[in-house]
Protein backbone atom coordinates (compact mmCIF):
# COMPACT_ATOMS: atom_id res chain seq x y z
CA UNK A 1 0.00 0.00 0.00
CA UNK A 2 1.39 3.69 -0.64
CA UNK A 3 2.33 5.90 1.54
CA UNK A 4 -0.08 9.00 0.60
CA UNK A 5 1.10 11.58 3.39
CA UNK A 6 4.59 13.32 3.62
CA UNK A 7 5.10 15.55 6.33
CA UNK A 8 9.38 16.05 6.72
CA UNK A 9 11.11 19.41 7.12
CA UNK A 10 8.28 21.44 7.00
CA UNK A 11 7.02 19.97 3.66
CA UNK A 12 3.53 18.42 2.93
CA UNK A 13 2.94 16.22 0.10
CA UNK A 14 -0.58 14.41 -0.60
CA UNK A 15 -0.15 11.72 -3.45
CA UNK A 16 -2.66 10.17 -5.96
CA UNK A 17 -4.24 6.63 -4.91
CA UNK A 18 -1.13 4.23 -6.02
CA UNK A 19 1.74 6.47 -5.72
CA UNK A 20 4.39 7.09 -2.18
CA UNK A 21 4.29 10.64 -1.27
CA UNK A 22 7.86 11.89 -1.25
CA UNK A 23 9.43 15.22 -2.69
CA UNK A 24 10.62 13.33 -5.69
CA UNK A 25 7.05 12.10 -7.17
CA UNK A 26 6.19 14.18 -10.07
CA UNK A 27 3.43 16.68 -9.59
CA UNK A 28 0.82 14.98 -11.89
CA UNK A 29 0.65 12.20 -9.26
CA UNK A 30 0.09 14.76 -5.86
CA UNK A 31 -3.08 15.96 -4.76
CA UNK A 32 -0.90 18.66 -3.21
CA UNK A 33 2.52 20.08 -2.53
CA UNK A 34 3.36 22.61 0.29
CA UNK A 35 6.20 23.42 -2.22
CA UNK A 36 4.15 24.25 -5.17
CA UNK A 37 4.40 28.24 -6.32
CA UNK A 38 0.42 28.60 -6.17
CA UNK A 39 -2.63 27.35 -5.26
CA UNK A 40 -5.84 26.47 -6.53
CA UNK A 41 -8.13 28.27 -4.21
CA UNK A 42 -11.56 29.16 -5.10
CA UNK A 43 -13.18 32.02 -2.86
CA UNK A 44 -16.63 32.02 -4.00
CA UNK A 45 -18.35 31.62 -7.65
CA UNK A 46 -21.89 32.42 -8.50
CA UNK A 47 -24.64 33.57 -11.14
CA UNK A 48 -26.96 36.50 -10.62
CA UNK A 49 -30.02 37.47 -12.48
CA UNK A 50 -29.05 41.27 -13.32
CA UNK A 51 -29.45 43.57 -16.41
CA UNK A 52 -27.59 45.96 -18.78
CA UNK A 53 -25.66 48.10 -16.20
CA UNK A 54 -23.28 48.38 -13.16
CA UNK A 55 -23.35 46.11 -10.77
CA UNK A 56 -21.03 45.37 -7.85
CA UNK A 57 -20.78 42.30 -6.07
CA UNK A 58 -19.11 41.37 -2.68
CA UNK A 59 -17.16 38.58 -1.28
CA UNK A 60 -15.22 37.73 2.07
CA UNK A 61 -12.30 40.27 2.75
CA UNK A 62 -8.89 38.99 1.73
CA UNK A 63 -5.25 40.85 2.18
CA UNK A 64 -4.52 41.14 -1.55
CA UNK A 65 -7.22 41.91 -5.01
CA UNK A 66 -8.28 38.80 -6.48
CA UNK A 67 -8.59 37.12 -9.80
CA UNK A 68 -11.81 37.43 -10.78
CA UNK A 69 -13.55 36.46 -13.73
CA UNK A 70 -16.96 37.40 -15.22
CA UNK A 71 -19.28 35.77 -18.06
CA UNK A 72 -22.26 37.81 -19.30
CA UNK A 73 -25.25 35.43 -20.76
CA UNK A 74 -28.56 36.62 -22.30
CA UNK A 75 -31.26 33.79 -22.56
CA UNK A 76 -33.36 33.12 -26.10
CA UNK A 77 -34.68 30.49 -27.89
CA UNK A 78 -34.50 28.31 -24.40
CA UNK A 79 -31.11 28.60 -24.05
CA UNK A 80 -28.25 30.66 -22.16
CA UNK A 81 -25.92 32.23 -24.66
CA UNK A 82 -22.61 33.47 -23.88
CA UNK A 83 -22.09 37.36 -24.63
CA UNK A 84 -18.64 37.52 -23.70
CA UNK A 85 -16.22 38.01 -21.11
CA UNK A 86 -16.57 41.23 -18.68
CA UNK A 87 -13.84 43.94 -17.08
CA UNK A 88 -13.91 44.13 -13.58
CA UNK A 89 -12.71 46.73 -11.08
CA UNK A 90 -11.65 45.25 -8.10
CA UNK A 91 -10.56 45.66 -4.45
CA UNK A 92 -10.05 43.29 -2.00
CA UNK A 93 -13.70 42.83 -0.75
CA UNK A 94 -15.96 43.37 -4.01
CA UNK A 95 -15.90 43.67 -7.28
CA UNK A 96 -17.58 46.20 -10.03
CA UNK A 97 -18.77 45.19 -13.81
CA UNK A 98 -20.99 46.48 -16.80
CA UNK A 99 -22.94 44.29 -17.90
CA UNK A 100 -23.79 44.74 -21.84
CA UNK A 101 -26.62 45.12 -23.68
CA UNK A 102 -28.83 41.85 -23.30
CA UNK A 103 -27.29 40.50 -20.20
CA UNK A 104 -29.99 38.47 -18.34
CA UNK A 105 -27.33 36.79 -16.18
CA UNK A 106 -23.56 36.48 -15.35
CA UNK A 107 -21.61 33.65 -13.87
CA UNK A 108 -18.52 34.79 -11.76
CA UNK A 109 -15.66 33.56 -9.85
CA UNK A 110 -13.01 34.45 -7.69
CA UNK A 111 -9.84 33.20 -7.44
CA UNK A 112 -7.17 33.15 -4.88
CA UNK A 113 -4.27 34.65 -7.62
CA UNK A 114 -3.28 37.71 -7.10
CA UNK A 115 -1.09 40.16 -9.51
CA UNK B 1 11.83 30.62 10.20
CA UNK B 2 8.30 31.72 9.12
CA UNK B 3 4.67 29.53 9.79
CA UNK B 4 4.10 27.98 6.83
CA UNK B 5 1.28 25.07 7.70
CA UNK B 6 -0.97 25.33 10.31
CA UNK B 7 -3.78 22.37 10.99
CA UNK B 8 -6.03 24.25 13.52
CA UNK B 9 -7.85 27.38 13.73
CA UNK B 10 -6.83 29.92 12.25
CA UNK B 11 -8.35 33.45 10.68
CA UNK B 12 -10.97 32.40 13.58
CA UNK B 13 -12.03 29.19 11.71
CA UNK B 14 -10.97 25.37 12.10
CA UNK B 15 -8.69 23.66 9.04
CA UNK B 16 -5.83 23.28 7.08
CA UNK B 17 -3.90 26.50 6.07
CA UNK B 18 -0.86 26.70 3.81
CA UNK B 19 1.01 29.98 2.86
CA UNK B 20 3.01 29.61 -0.66
CA UNK B 21 6.65 29.15 -0.30
CA UNK B 22 8.18 32.03 2.14
CA UNK B 23 5.14 33.75 3.08
CA UNK B 24 4.33 33.93 6.80
CA UNK B 25 0.99 32.09 7.45
CA UNK B 26 0.46 34.29 10.21
CA UNK B 27 0.69 37.56 8.42
CA UNK B 28 0.66 36.78 4.61
CA UNK B 29 1.52 39.27 1.75
CA UNK B 30 0.59 36.61 -1.12
CA UNK B 31 -2.94 34.28 -1.73
CA UNK B 32 -2.34 31.50 0.55
CA UNK B 33 -1.64 28.28 -1.25
CA UNK B 34 -4.65 26.39 0.81
CA UNK B 35 -7.31 27.65 2.36
CA UNK B 36 -10.14 25.29 4.21
CA UNK B 37 -11.87 28.09 4.37
CA UNK B 38 -12.81 28.15 0.28
CA UNK B 39 -12.97 25.45 -2.50
CA UNK B 40 -10.56 24.40 -5.12
CA UNK B 41 -11.03 23.20 -8.51
CA UNK B 42 -11.39 19.18 -8.63
CA UNK B 43 -12.10 17.28 -12.00
CA UNK B 44 -15.40 15.54 -12.96
CA UNK B 45 -15.01 14.66 -16.25
CA UNK B 46 -12.81 15.77 -19.53
CA UNK B 47 -13.06 15.17 -23.09
CA UNK B 48 -13.18 16.22 -26.75
CA UNK B 49 -15.94 15.24 -28.98
CA UNK B 50 -16.59 16.12 -32.86
CA UNK B 51 -19.33 19.14 -33.12
CA UNK B 52 -21.18 18.65 -36.38
CA UNK B 53 -23.09 21.04 -38.65
CA UNK B 54 -27.11 20.47 -37.55
CA UNK B 55 -28.36 23.41 -39.72
CA UNK B 56 -27.43 25.44 -42.68
CA UNK B 57 -29.94 27.85 -43.27
CA UNK B 58 -29.04 31.49 -45.80
CA UNK B 59 -25.43 31.02 -45.17
CA UNK B 60 -26.17 30.52 -41.56
CA UNK B 61 -24.07 27.47 -40.29
CA UNK B 62 -25.24 26.10 -36.91
CA UNK B 63 -22.92 23.70 -35.19
CA UNK B 64 -23.45 21.71 -31.90
CA UNK B 65 -22.15 19.24 -29.50
CA UNK B 66 -24.22 17.36 -25.89
CA UNK B 67 -21.58 15.87 -24.00
CA UNK B 68 -22.86 13.44 -21.40
CA UNK B 69 -21.72 12.81 -17.36
CA UNK B 70 -22.25 11.52 -14.72
CA UNK B 71 -25.01 13.38 -12.69
CA UNK B 72 -23.33 15.65 -9.95
CA UNK B 73 -26.71 17.16 -8.60
CA UNK B 74 -26.00 20.95 -9.55
CA UNK B 75 -25.05 22.72 -12.25
CA UNK B 76 -20.74 22.70 -12.44
CA UNK B 77 -18.41 24.90 -13.16
CA UNK B 78 -16.85 23.93 -16.62
CA UNK B 79 -13.78 25.13 -18.89
CA UNK B 80 -14.81 24.73 -22.78
CA UNK B 81 -13.35 25.42 -26.56
CA UNK B 82 -14.46 25.23 -29.98
CA UNK B 83 -11.39 24.29 -31.94
CA UNK B 84 -11.41 23.83 -35.22
CA UNK B 85 -10.08 20.40 -37.09
CA UNK B 86 -6.69 20.63 -38.34
CA UNK B 87 -5.80 23.52 -35.27
CA UNK B 88 -4.66 23.78 -31.41
CA UNK B 89 -6.05 27.30 -30.57
CA UNK B 90 -7.81 27.87 -27.94
CA UNK B 91 -9.88 30.88 -26.98
CA UNK B 92 -10.83 31.21 -23.48
CA UNK B 93 -14.28 32.71 -22.25
CA UNK B 94 -14.72 33.47 -25.62
CA UNK B 95 -17.11 31.92 -28.78
CA UNK B 96 -13.94 32.65 -31.20
CA UNK B 97 -12.44 30.30 -33.36
CA UNK B 98 -9.20 30.55 -34.92
CA UNK B 99 -8.56 27.78 -37.63
CA UNK B 100 -5.38 28.82 -38.48
CA UNK B 101 -2.92 31.48 -36.55
CA UNK B 102 -4.10 34.88 -37.40
CA UNK B 103 -7.40 33.55 -39.26
CA UNK B 104 -10.59 34.31 -36.78
CA UNK B 105 -14.38 32.94 -36.85
CA UNK B 106 -16.22 34.71 -34.39
CA UNK B 107 -19.47 33.26 -34.28
CA UNK B 108 -22.68 35.20 -34.67
CA UNK B 109 -23.94 33.20 -31.57
CA UNK B 110 -23.15 30.13 -29.02
CA UNK B 111 -25.40 28.84 -26.89
CA UNK B 112 -23.76 27.40 -24.10
CA UNK B 113 -26.16 25.50 -21.68
CA UNK B 114 -24.82 23.89 -18.67
CA UNK B 115 -26.80 20.89 -16.36
CA UNK B 116 -25.99 18.30 -14.08
CA UNK B 117 -25.51 15.65 -16.45
CA UNK B 118 -24.83 16.99 -19.69
CA UNK B 119 -23.18 20.14 -21.40
CA UNK B 120 -24.38 21.98 -24.86
CA UNK B 121 -22.56 24.19 -27.46
CA UNK B 122 -24.03 25.51 -30.26
CA UNK B 123 -22.63 28.02 -31.97
CA UNK B 124 -23.59 29.58 -35.10
CA UNK B 125 -21.54 31.15 -37.85
CA UNK B 126 -22.35 33.25 -40.88
CA UNK B 127 -20.77 33.24 -44.05
CA UNK B 128 -17.81 31.68 -45.22
CA UNK B 129 -17.22 27.72 -45.71
CA UNK B 130 -18.23 25.04 -43.84
CA UNK B 131 -16.11 23.83 -40.93
CA UNK B 132 -15.30 21.09 -39.15
CA UNK B 133 -14.85 21.81 -35.09
CA UNK B 134 -14.60 19.90 -32.08
CA UNK B 135 -15.42 20.60 -28.14
CA UNK B 136 -13.14 20.44 -25.71
CA UNK B 137 -14.40 20.25 -22.31
CA UNK B 138 -13.78 20.37 -18.97
CA UNK B 139 -16.12 19.45 -16.15
CA UNK B 140 -15.33 20.31 -12.54
CA UNK B 141 -16.78 18.96 -9.41
CA UNK B 142 -17.18 22.49 -8.12
CA UNK B 143 -21.05 24.23 -7.98
CA UNK B 144 -21.51 27.09 -10.24
CA UNK B 145 -22.83 28.64 -7.10
CA UNK B 146 -20.36 28.17 -4.14
CA UNK B 147 -23.08 26.68 -1.09
CA UNK B 148 -22.85 28.37 2.36
CA UNK B 149 -20.49 26.83 3.80
CA UNK B 150 -20.43 27.05 7.83
CA UNK B 151 -17.57 26.68 10.06
CA UNK B 152 -18.15 24.29 12.95
CA UNK B 153 -15.55 22.81 15.27
CA UNK B 154 -15.97 19.58 13.78
CA UNK B 155 -12.96 17.25 12.73
CA UNK B 156 -12.22 19.13 9.61
CA UNK B 157 -8.85 16.78 9.16
CA UNK B 158 -8.49 13.16 9.16
CA UNK B 159 -5.16 11.47 7.94
CA UNK B 160 -5.23 7.65 8.49
CA UNK B 161 -7.04 4.41 8.80
CA UNK B 162 -10.31 4.46 9.91
CA UNK B 163 -12.25 1.35 10.50
CA UNK B 164 -9.67 -0.28 8.00
CA UNK B 165 -10.49 2.27 5.65
CA UNK B 166 -7.48 4.29 4.77
CA UNK B 167 -8.67 7.91 4.48
CA UNK B 168 -6.58 11.12 3.94
CA UNK B 169 -9.23 14.25 3.61
CA UNK B 170 -9.84 17.76 4.62
CA UNK B 171 -13.61 18.46 4.72
CA UNK B 172 -14.79 21.80 3.57
CA UNK B 173 -16.46 23.98 6.68
CA UNK B 174 -19.05 22.28 8.60
CA UNK B 175 -18.16 18.80 7.56
CA UNK B 176 -17.15 16.10 9.40
CA UNK B 177 -13.84 14.81 7.57
CA UNK B 178 -14.48 11.17 8.41
CA UNK B 179 -17.74 11.13 7.12
CA UNK B 180 -18.00 13.01 4.30
CA UNK B 181 -18.54 12.61 0.59
CA UNK B 182 -15.64 13.73 -2.11
CA UNK B 183 -17.62 16.70 -2.65
CA UNK B 184 -17.61 17.83 0.75
CA UNK B 185 -14.01 17.57 0.76
CA UNK B 186 -11.65 20.18 -0.32
CA UNK B 187 -8.96 16.93 -0.17
CA UNK B 188 -10.15 13.25 -0.26
CA UNK B 189 -8.27 9.85 -0.79
CA UNK B 190 -9.95 9.86 -4.57
CA UNK B 191 -9.38 13.44 -5.23
CA UNK B 192 -8.17 14.53 -9.04
CA UNK B 193 -7.11 18.15 -8.39
CA UNK B 194 -5.96 20.49 -11.08
CA UNK B 195 -2.22 20.89 -10.79
CA UNK B 196 -0.51 24.08 -10.37
CA UNK B 197 1.68 24.01 -13.92
CA UNK B 198 3.56 27.40 -14.56
CA UNK B 199 2.77 31.29 -13.92
CA UNK B 200 4.14 34.39 -14.78
CA UNK B 201 4.01 38.54 -14.94
CA UNK B 202 3.98 40.03 -18.50
CA UNK B 203 3.36 43.52 -19.54
CA UNK B 204 0.08 44.04 -22.11
CA UNK B 205 -0.45 47.38 -24.23
CA UNK B 206 -2.45 49.91 -23.83
CA UNK B 207 -5.62 49.42 -26.44
CA UNK B 208 -4.97 52.50 -28.57
CA UNK B 209 -8.62 53.41 -29.00
CA UNK B 210 -11.93 51.59 -28.52
CA UNK B 211 -12.53 51.56 -32.11
CA UNK B 212 -9.16 49.15 -32.82
CA UNK B 213 -8.27 46.16 -31.78
CA UNK B 214 -6.94 45.18 -28.44
CA UNK B 215 -3.67 45.62 -27.00
CA UNK B 216 -1.92 42.00 -27.14
CA UNK B 217 1.22 40.44 -26.61
CA UNK B 218 1.99 36.62 -27.24
CA UNK B 219 4.80 34.47 -25.91
CA UNK B 220 5.96 31.17 -25.63
CA UNK B 221 5.63 29.07 -22.24
CA UNK B 222 7.86 26.15 -23.18
CA UNK B 223 5.78 23.41 -23.24
CA UNK B 224 2.44 21.94 -25.28
CA UNK B 225 -1.04 20.71 -23.97
CA UNK B 226 -2.57 17.76 -24.35
CA UNK B 227 -5.75 19.24 -23.38
CA UNK B 228 -6.79 22.62 -22.62
CA UNK B 229 -5.63 24.12 -19.76
CA UNK B 230 -7.11 26.34 -16.93
CA UNK B 231 -5.97 29.64 -16.89
CA UNK B 232 -6.85 32.46 -14.47
CA UNK B 233 -5.56 35.90 -15.39
CA UNK B 234 -5.64 38.90 -13.40
CA UNK B 235 -4.11 42.60 -13.89
CA UNK B 236 -4.94 43.68 -10.12
CA UNK B 237 -7.68 46.32 -9.49
CA UNK B 238 -8.89 46.69 -12.92
CA UNK B 239 -8.62 43.65 -15.07
CA UNK B 240 -9.93 43.11 -18.92
CA UNK B 241 -7.64 40.24 -20.29
CA UNK B 242 -8.14 37.36 -22.96
CA UNK B 243 -6.24 34.51 -23.32
CA UNK B 244 -5.78 32.41 -26.03
CA UNK B 245 -3.47 29.37 -26.35
CA UNK B 246 -1.94 27.06 -28.85
CA UNK B 247 -1.84 23.69 -27.47
CA UNK B 248 0.69 22.38 -29.68
CA UNK B 249 3.18 24.99 -29.47
CA UNK B 250 2.74 26.90 -26.35
CA UNK B 251 2.29 30.23 -27.72
CA UNK B 252 0.05 32.49 -26.03
CA UNK B 253 -1.71 35.14 -26.15
CA UNK B 254 -2.72 37.95 -23.70
CA UNK B 255 -5.17 40.84 -24.85
CA UNK B 256 -5.74 44.03 -22.86
CA UNK B 257 -9.39 45.90 -23.43
CA UNK B 258 -8.50 48.91 -21.45
CA UNK B 259 -6.90 52.45 -22.82
CA UNK B 260 -4.02 51.99 -20.38
CA UNK B 261 -0.89 49.67 -20.37
CA UNK B 262 -1.35 46.63 -17.62
CA UNK B 263 0.90 44.28 -16.21
CA UNK B 264 -1.32 40.72 -15.68
CA UNK B 265 -0.01 37.49 -13.46
CA UNK B 266 -1.16 34.24 -15.26
CA UNK B 267 -1.81 30.82 -13.77
CA UNK B 268 -2.50 28.12 -15.51
CA UNK B 269 -3.69 24.37 -14.35
CA UNK B 270 -3.53 21.40 -15.92
CA UNK B 271 -5.57 18.39 -15.51
CA UNK B 272 -2.87 15.78 -16.11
Amino acid sequence: MAQRFYAQSGRIIMSKPGYNAEPGLPDQFKIFDSEWAFGNVVIVSGSVSVGQGTHTIAFPAQHFIPAIEVLAFDNRNGFPHLIGRVGTTATNSSFTFTAPNDTDFVTYSVYGVAL
Amino acid sequence: MTERTRIGTLFGAPGMYVSQPGDNLLAPTRPLLFDSRYDGFEIHAAGRVSMPMIDNTADLRTYSATVSYPNLGYIPQVTWAAIANGSSIIHYNSTVIEPTRGSIIAPTDAALDVGPSQLTYRPTIFGGSQVSLDLFYIIYRNPRVTPTYTPAGTERVFIGNDGGTFKMRVSKPGFHARFATRDQCLVHEESRKLIPVLTGVVGIPARPNMQTAPGRVSFYLGRAFSFPPKIVVTSGANSNVGVSLGLNDGLMELTNSVLAPVTARYVIYHPE
